[in-house]
């Protein structure tokens, strides 16, 4: 639509079979995880790359449909089946019990809240309950 | 919403669990790369960055966003602005 007001315009594109069927200009897709399309935090040279990347198909003329793959890993990301974060318990399929489940879940909030007030001191701020 | 907001005044939200928020905390150019925007424009490899960034909601009717269309082209041309980065968030 911004295209139809005179914009061009460059989407970075987190599901590769989404810019296939919605089919936008130009569309550079990454393998970065989603919500992360730039890559990890605290490394601005990966993010520079990925956004250099992107902004050299707005100078691109072989449209009308242009898909780019940004093949190139964030460095330090590992795909980690089976992570788990430390602090939680193993899943148990076996809680049933309305009862059960909510020991289980107040259990989980303790051990996440050594974490919570790390992050609080860290950024000066929490999100949670603001943002779901 | 003004490019100069700082970053610990913006919240990401995502009605989907799959979308990554903990990077956003510690990095807002992970997904809203203002900062390595104003540095290409420092290096002139840019022109200019809008004063205005905009977020709208995806996986939404195009019919239903002709109106919000039109605001944002107004308040982008009035910035002199030409292109548009669309990120996902």
């Amino acid at each position: 639509m911004l295209e139809e007001r005179g914009f061009s315009t460059v989407v970075i594109a987190s599901v590769r079979a989404q810019a296939e069927k919605t089919r936008p200009p130009r569309a550079l897709w990454t393998t970065s995880q989603l919500g992360r399309p730039l890559g990890e935090p605290g490394d601005p040279a990966f993010q520079r790359r990925v956004l250099m990347a992107a902004l050299r198909l707005l100078e691109r003329t072989d449209g009308p449909v242009i898909l780019e793959d940004y093949t190139e890993d964030p460095p330090g990301w590992k795909d980690t089946p089976g992570w788990r974060a430390p602090t939680l318990g193993q899943a148990s399929d076996s809680l049933e019990a309305q009862e059960a489940w909510a020991m289980a879940f107040e259990a989980e909030l303790n051990a996440l809240q050594p974490l919570w007030q790390i992050a609080q001191a860290r950024f000066g701020r929490m999100t949670v309950g603001l943002s779901f | 919403m003004p490019a100069s907001r700082p970053a610990a005044d913006i919240l990401m939200s995502h009605v989907s669990i799959n979308f990554d928020r903990a990077g956003f905390q510690c990095d807002l150019n992970v997904v809203y790369p203002v900062d390595r925007l104003r540095e290409l424009v420092a290096e002139g490899v840019i022109g200019g960055m809008a004063e205005t960034n905009f977020t709208v909601m995806g996986s939404t009717d195009p019919a239903g966003m002709t109106e919000s269309a039109d605001q944002i082209a107004g308040q982008l041309r009035q910035e002199r602005i030409d292109s548009v980065l669309l990120s996902p968030v």
